[in-house]
């Protein structure tokens, strides 16, 4: 066989496996698309919103940028009116008992994947101060991204704090002034902004940053 | 041309297509540098085996590239995965490698491999580094953004490992195998597809 009949061959050979991997993928799953990719209710976990409605109320929060020159700190912090997935009604930010840690989650972010575990194990260890709640936010929420339903999601991880479901558009994010994930805000007992945090951090690291913060508050009050 | 073609077709069986033919270009390359080093160690059937890969090898590359570029365009246009700052590197390394194999194939052109290489090995760098960030999210940032994908951010994970970083890791050194690897040439006067004289090359 002369070289150009040899090239034919084996790039024919080529062409005949891409039309074979065409077939295997289209036999195993299916092929057409029907399976949806944008509703937040068309997959697993359909019964269950994904995304709730909120209500802001107050200043939304400056964007964050510099944990060490944050203009939100000592700011009022906005309010969010919201939901859980099992659509019990939640409120964030504001006035409360106690002062407040806010964890920003995105079920398809790696960073947050990673996270997470370390919170359950501050936890665990007695890390987090009784006298502090921490409530979980799901935001950013994308059907076709990894994770998906982050109602599952979360039991999945085993996550054992309440836990707040965004609004498609991710308002609560936006009125905190979050600008990645996982994001954090401490929310002093009478409603105002303590500290922010953006990406991930180990439970000592995290346990540090709750300590002192929260001796901010203590020292302002 | 075959995005458009693609566009009926869900996301995952694009997934599962463009995943198996990673796969299948993964095998193809270990096979095709096993016969390399087979001809290395003096089997006279590997290296007539693999000179007859190695005739093929600027189409096969194109096959290669052009694959990979379609496969890019289908996730970013048609699945609407957005491209991160380190996809878009490899983008650019990739999508004129379709171009530029495509012509030196068509030529014939005994000095492809340079043009080719370097653009490759570029492309190679930055997807191992894109793979490297994947498992080890914490060489980032540290943080997804909202306004914009991350670099740590997967989108889909094939067959427990293979994302779409890793695929395009898998592109790159299958067209640089192809392109450098050279068998030792027999003495009945067949000359290599760069031209060069079979005698030459085993010579070095």
């Amino acid at each position: 066989m002369n070289p150009k009949n040899r090239t034919f061959v084996i790039v024919a050979g080529v062409v005949v496996l891409i039309i074979a991997a065409a077939l295997i993928a289209v036999l195993a799953t299916g092929g057409s698309d029907d399976s949806g990719d944008s509703s937040a209710s068309g997959d697993s976990g359909a019964e269950i919103e994904q995304t709730r409605p909120v209500e802001v109320t107050g200043e939304a929060l400056a964007p964050f940028e510099d944990p060490a020159a944050d203009p939100a700190v000592g700011q009022a912090s906005p309010v969010v009116n919201g939901q859980g997935f099992d659509g019990t009604a939640m409120t964030i930010g504001g006035a409360g008992d106690k002062p407040t840690l806010l964890v920003f989650l995105a079920h398809w972010c790696p960073h947050c994947n990673r996270e997470v575990p370390e919170v359950i194990k501050l936890n665990d260890a007695g890390g987090i101060p009784a006298d502090l709640d921490v409530v979980g936010i799901s935001t950013a929420v994308a059907s076709d991204r990894p994770n998906y339903p982050p109602s599952e999601w979360i039991v999945d991880k085993g996550w054992p704090f309440p836990t707040m479901a965004d609004s498609e558009n991710s308002e609560a994010l936006s009125a905190f002034g979050g600008t990645g994930f996982p994001f954090l805000v401490m929310v002093d007992s009478d409603g105002t902004v303590l500290a922010r945090q953006s990406g991930e951090s180990t439970a000592d690291e995290l346990g540090a940053w709750i300590d002192a913060t929260l001796a901010t508050s203590s020292a302002t009050t | 041309m075959v995005a458009c073609i693609l566009v009926p077709v869900s996301t995952e069986t694009a997934q599962l297509f463009f995943s198996l033919l990673a796969v299948a270009a993964g095998l193809g390359s270990l096979a095709y540098l096993g016969l390399w080093i087979a001809s290395r160690l003096g089997s006279d059937g590997a290296a007539s085996l693999g000179r007859a890969v190695a005739e093929s090898a600027p189409w096969l590359a194109f096959v290669v590239a052009a694959t990979a570029t379609a496969g890019s365009l289908y996730f970013s246009e048609v699945a609407h995965f957005l491209p991160c700052r380190l996809c878009w590197f490899q983008r650019v390394a990739m999508y004129p490698l379709s171009v530029v194999l495509l012509v030196g194939a068509i030529r014939r052109d005994p000095g492809l491999r340079w043009y080719v290489g370097p653009i490759a090995l570029v492309g190679a760098g930055v997807a191992a580094y894109h793979t490297l960030l994947e498992w080890k999210p914490e060489l980032d940032t540290g943080a997804c953004e909202v306004f914009g994908p991350s670099c740590t951010d997967i989108w889909f994970k094939e067959f427990g490992f293979l994302t779409l970083a890793s695929m395009a890791l898998i592109g790159f050194l299958t067209i640089l195998l192809l392109m450098f690897l050279r068998f030792p040439a027999t003495l009945d006067g067949t000359v290599l597809d760069d031209g060069v004289a079979p005698i030459q090359e085993t010579v070095s």
